[in-house]
């Protein structure tokens, strides 16, 4: 239900257009990076005070920098760019009407299963805390 | 810029065993800690599995490999069940 | 035609959305995990029932439980080692002592929740929703199997299955990158950012390097 407005807000930001997307990475259109900053600054600026009215301190899992953290942004950047979707958008892009986000969708499931295999394989190092947030 | 590599969550206060100082870089966020701790049995845990031999945690061990922990799994590798059996 | 919404609401609504998944969900906002924990339950399994049994227990149950398991680690243990000068384990007396004198608070510790396929199904399927929602509302809901954008028609779309590809080799580096670093653009970018996380910072500033990158090399190839 909550997912009802994120994919709308998102779809209405413009992050479901291929094109719009590729205007904020290429800097044509500075728009939606703007909205990003500002929503991650309102947020800077939120988090303490709920963490201040919060009745027992909040469990937030840390993020620590890991292994995996640099090669894993640069390949989910690049797949970004090609693709046009983050996880998010894939959906929101098929709630639009563009079957082609199956395509997408297929890729995230399979990308993500074979790094799975891989990392069980041949990887050993945690993301920082072995519950999810 | 080691700092950086350290867990820094301010949020939390720092309790008397305090998670910080061991070598399991996991123990702020492990929930299987905070649950013993709130048994008061933590200290035995802890010594064989949160310190210097964390490796031997079937917790980090399992998250290492990308896997799923399961909540109630504890550090030794048995599940936490009703203490009379399963219900 | 979706007219595209301002910077500044933009921000507001992500920042919006972002704090109302704390306070209904208790947990970080974050998309790529849900993706994560479907994975692992096709390669993994179902979790064990245990966990759920656990989930509705008493304190005192759990108090016991874990009782229990400590006994069951140590216990046997604690009565070959009685006689070791050197063991730093507290006696049996020490630890039933402290434990029944201080019994389990009732927000300190509790076990988390393991979130259902359906609940998961349910959350990404809410994504759909809005989408549909927004176009709809919009009156530009058309299902197309062209994958959208002139831009993207202009630098892929030169045989009928070449944009589909593109589609597919993006999202798997999609799906492999955001579980490799934990984590995708809400996740990381907007809640770890937020909360000055190392590793959402430099993840954060990895990926949209690499997409800057990628998006002027795909400029230069058109």
């Amino acid at each position: 239900m909550l997912g009802v407005v994120l994919g709308f807000a998102l779809s209405r930001i413009g992050f479901s257009s291929w094109d719009e997307v590729h205007r904020m990475f290429t800097f044509e259109s500075l728009r939606m990076f703007l909205a990003f900053v500002v929503g991650v600054t309102l947020l800077t600026l939120a988090w303490p005070v709920v963490r201040r009215f919060s009745a027992t301190p909040p469990r937030w899992s840390a993020r620590p920098i890991h292994r995996g953290t640099l090669v894993g942004g640069l390949l989910f950047g690049v797949g970004w760019a090609l693709s046009g979707a983050c996880p998010s958008i894939a959906l929101v892009q098929l709630g639009e009407g563009q079957a082609a986000a199956l395509f997408t969708l297929a890729g995230i499931f399979v990308g993500n299963w074979l790094y799975s295999w891989v990392h069980e394989r041949y990887f050993r190092w945690s993301a920082g805390s072995c519950v999810d947030d | 810029m080691r700092h950086l590599f350290k867990r820094s969550d301010p949020a939390r206060s720092t309790p008397p065993d305090d998670p910080t100082q061991l070598a399991c870089p996991h123990a702020r966020g492990c929930e299987m800690f905070e649950l013993l701790r709130a048994a008061g049995t933590l200290k035995t845990w802890q010594i064989r599995y949160c310190g210097g031999n964390y490796h031997s945690c079937a917790r980090h061990e399992m998250s290492a490999q990308g896997k799923p922990v399961p909540p109630n799994l504890l550090p030794s590798g048995q599940l936490l069940r009703f203490a009379g059996g399963d219900r | 035609m979706i007219h595209h919404w301002p910077w500044w609401l933009g921000g507001l609504a992500l920042a919006g959305v972002a704090l109302t998944h704390w306070f209904v969900l208790g947990r970080q906002m974050a998309v790529s995990g849900r993706f994560t924990a479907i994975v692992n339950r096709w390669r993994f399994g179902a979790p064990d029932p245990s966990a759920r049994a656990l989930q509705s227990a008493s304190r005192a149950d759990l108090l016991a439980a874990l009782q229990a398991a400590t006994y069951a680690e140590f216990g046997a243990e604690e009565e070959a080692s009685s006689s070791d000068a050197s063991s730093t384990e507290p006696s049996a007396r020490e630890r039933e002592a402290p434990a029944a004198a201080a019994p389990i608070e009732s927000s300190a510790a509790e076990l988390p929740r393991v979130r259902t396929l359906a609940e998961h199904a349910v959350f990404l399927g809410s994504l759909v929703l809005g989408g549909l929602l927004s176009a709809l509302l919009a009156g530009s809901l058309e299902f197309s199997l062209a994958p959208n954008g002139e831009i993207f028609a202009a630098l892929f779309a030169k045989t009928p299955w070449s944009g589909a590809l593109v589609l597919l080799v993006g999202g798997m580096l999609v799906g492999a990158g955001t579980r490799m670093a934990a984590g995708c653009t809400s996740g990381h970018g907007l809640c770890g950012v937020s909360r000055l996380q190392p590793g959402s910072l430099l993840a954060t500033v990895a990926f949209f390097g690499a997409a800057v990158a990628t998006a002027f090399v795909l400029r230069g190839l058109s």
